[in-house]
């Protein structure tokens, strides 16, 4: 009964330091791929293709290229594997009691999935040739996430006494669409020019329960909710794209600058005032080429430096400040390598263009640095293990019925993701 | 300071002209552009459009070509700068375009342009042998009657020489004949040149693996005039129209009217001279290609002693002169 006592009271005096680490060990998924199919299929290489209507926000320079007004939409599926924390014992030995049964930490996946129009463009190409205008609206990140914490088993370094920590129940769901305007001026024959200035709608609804257990071992009781935290947020908020492209067909290279919307939102916890705080989108600094050494051959490649830093100030410091190391947190900015080819068929019916390619997505989970404090230490920087980089595998078709419609069908799976899309081209 | 202020007036609406000119759009907007004017029935535009694409990085001529993105389409520049010269009344160099696709086999009988080209063709040619002497309204350089490599089964190499007493023999054609061949089987002879009607074009045989239309046997080059048929002349009204358009900046139109002297036509050596600095003009102006100027050294050398034209050196551009090897 003294121990019980005793962990009772480690247990009334965990929530807030348990909260900080459910929300922060699951990363927010941002999906900065290009849109379209033919890019997907592609490793997301397009920066210095940008050769359809997906252009208004890959890099809107390279709409020049087209020869005609165009509308392209895409129908784009999402499924990613998350991990979290979800049971076991970190440290002391299991008892094999309730849920005490787990040597180790145990992670659980949290998956999300959407389907939806990732992408809608209308581009109109001026008679002269000289300048174009597009309208677009994409899909910038979906993220719809789940999960449900057992609350692991830990053993105090000083005391040698057991402590669990609170089960907790965490929703997150984010939306980022953009509404653009993007143009494109030819400054002479190998040179152009494009920018794009676009509206972005912030919807976040995220709600962060903790609740009681069956005594210290048992499950979670989830009618039994001790307190909650949520994160909140609907804004507007513009931001611009500018981007250059030099060359022809045969060869062309491409420079994108995208700057990342910032939106507000609003923390609620327990007992703490609420406060107000932004949510900044990473900017992106993409170059491309595109090669076309044969007609039927096509290669392309991209080099993205994401500035993923721009999520630590306030989204994460925001939810670390509970715990008290808001500086504890990071996020380092990335580097993506993407590189793809497509080989056109130009005999067979359709014209069927084969495509694939890979990409290198950096880790750009929340990295930690220890308190000094080493049951939280210990918590943390195993809830925060499992980033990595990534390698993605991606592929995809596209077909030509007639003159004036277009197909492509990509797909793009790594580790964690998995993406399937279908757009279609009418000219 | 009036003379000043009027030549930095002059320069910026020259160089506003130029800017005009200059056409930034890529060979497949260019073409998408002229395929639009001839359905439009826009003959001048069409060809304007046309000759931009083919001058504008264009890949060669073919089904299927990659344009931009994934737009894969056939580019036939050739048979549709056929259609609107022949509309236009250029012939000459109609022919020479049909010729073109004719000897690259990219139109066949089971082409959807098939009968427009048949049709187009043999309209061309038919109005090039009926035009007689009368000024060529068109540069007929290596024209239908065998200047283009092999001719084709409509052209010289399927064109007998007419009878002896007919039109033809008094009122030659613009461009002299070839000298004759052997008929192909399926060519039928005309009886007078106005109602001449070219054979129907030939299959190909073989060769390209597609039965298209082949280039036959080549052919002489037209600038070795058959001795039997009356030399033409260039006319002095044409020698002074084809001045003016020079010195009004229209060196298209003066190489239209000159450019009979590269098809066995005579001329003055001041008409050599004109069509020279003609041709290095619409290379400036990125009009013509680079090979052009090399074209109009060869001409100039038919010209004389370039001093001999000092008087009119002093109204062509120092540039052009410059580029013709000649002091200005």
């Amino acid at each position: 009964m003294r121990t019980f006592g005793a962990i009772a009271c480690v247990l009334v005096l965990l929530p807030a330091t348990a909260a900080a680490q459910t929300s922060l060990q699951i990363p927010l998924q941002f999906d900065f791929l290009n849109p379209g199919a033919k890019s997907l299929a592609l490793a997301g290489a397009f920066a210095g293709l940008a050769d359809d209507a997906t252009a208004t926000f890959a890099n809107p320079a390279g709409l020049l290229q087209l020869g005609s007004s165009e509308v392209s939409i895409e129908l784009r599926g999402t499924h990613t594997n998350t991990q979290f924390l979800a049971a076991g014992r970190l440290s002391g030995t299991v008892t094999n009691e309730g849920t005490d049964t787990i040597q180790g930490p145990f992670f659980g996946d949290t998956t999300g999935s959407h389907t939806g129009v990732g992408f809608l463009a209308g581009v109109y190409s001026h008679p002269s040739r000289q300048w174009v205008i597009a309208g677009y609206r994409h899909e910038l990140a979906r993220v719809d996430q789940t999960y449900l914490s057992n609350g692991v088993f830990q053993v105090d370094p000083v005391t040698h006494v057991s402590f669990r920590e609170r089960p907790q129940e965490g929703v997150r769901e984010v939306s980022i669409t953009g509404y653009g305007i993007a143009g494109a001026y030819k400054i002479g024959p190998l040179f152009s020019i494009g920018g794009a200035m676009t509206a972005y709608t912030f919807d976040m609804n995220s709600v962060f329960r903790r609740f009681s257990t069956d005594g210290f071992f048992g499950p979670p009781l989830l009618n039994q909710e001790l307190s909650r935290a949520t994160q909140t947020g609907d804004d507007v908020s513009w931001a611009p794209t500018v981007g250059v492209t030099i060359g022809r067909a045969s060869t062309r290279f491409g420079v994108v600058y995208r700057r990342g919307a910032s939106f507000d939102f609003t923390t609620v916890e327990a007992n703490n005032p609420v406060r107000t705080s932004v949510f900044r989108v990473p900017d992106t600094l993409a170059f491309g080429g595109s090669f076309r050494p044969k007609p039927p051959l096509l290669a392309a490649f991209e080099v993205t430096y994401i500035r993923y830093s721009r999520l630590r100030e306030d989204f994460v410091t925001d939810q670390a400040l509970s715990v008290g190391f808001p500086d504890n947190f990071t996020i380092d900015d990335g580097v993506e390598v993407h590189g793809g080819i497509q080989y056109a068929v130009t005999r067979w019916p359709l014209i069927p263009r084969f495509r694939g390619g890979v990409w290198f997505d950096p880790d750009h989970s929340v990295h930690f640095t220890p308190t000094g404090d080493p049951s939280f230490d210990e918590r943390m920087s195993t809830a925060l293990s499992t980033g990595k980089n990534q390698v993605h595998g991606t592929g995809g078709i596209g077909l030509t019925f007639g003159s004036h419609f277009e197909l492509n069908a990509g797909f793009d799976i790594s580790s964690t993701t998995k993406i399937f899309s279908t757009s279609l081209i009418l000219r | 300071m009036l003379h000043v202020a009027l030549g930095l007036l002059l320069a910026l609406q020259a160089a506003n002209a130029q800017q005009r000119r200059a056409d930034s759009r890529t060979w497949y907007q260019a073409y998408a552009d002229g395929r639009r004017a001839v359905q439009q029935g826009n003959w001048q535009a069409a060809v304007d459009s046309l000759e931009a694409s083919k001058r504008a990085g264009a890949p060669k001529p073919g089904r299927r070509v990659p344009f931009y993105g994934d737009v894969f389409d056939d580019y036939l520049p050739d048979y549709y700068l056929g259609i609107a010269l022949t509309n236009l009344g250029r012939y000459a160099e109609a022919d020479r375009a049909f010729e073109a696709v004719r000897a690259s086999g990219l139109i066949r009988p089971n082409d959807r342009e098939y009968a427009q080209f048949d049709t187009q063709s043999k309209k061309a040619k038919t109005e090039l042998l009926a035009l007689g002497p009368s000024p060529a309204p068109a540069n007929p350089t290596n024209a239908a009657a065998g200047g283009a490599p092999g001719g084709g089964a409509a052209a010289g190499g399927a064109t007998a020489p007419p009878p002896a007493g007919t039109n033809a023999e008094v009122n030659p054609p613009a461009t002299p004949q070839p000298t004759p061949i052997q008929p192909s089987p399926a060519a039928t002879t005309p009886s007078t040149v106005p109602n001449y009607q070219p054979p129907p074009l030939q299959p190909s045989t073989g060769g390209s693996g597609r039965s298209g239309i082949v280039p036959r046997t080549p052919q002489p080059s037209p600038a070795t005039p058959n001795a039997a048929v009356i030399q033409r002349t260039l006319s002095p009204k044409e020698e002074e129209a084809a001045v003016t358009a020079y010195l009004s900046g229209r060196y298209d139109q003066s190489v239209n009217i000159l450019g009979v002297l590269q098809s066995g036509v005579t001329g003055s050596e001041r008409a050599f001279f004109y069509l020279a600095c003609s041709r290095v003009a619409l290379a400036i102006l990125g009009q013509a290609d680079a090979g052009s100027i090399a074209d109009a050294r060869a001409i100039l050398s038919r010209a004389g002693n370039p001093a001999r034209f000092n008087a009119d050196s002093r109204y062509i551009s120092p540039r052009v002169l410059r580029m013709l090897g000649v002091t200005p």
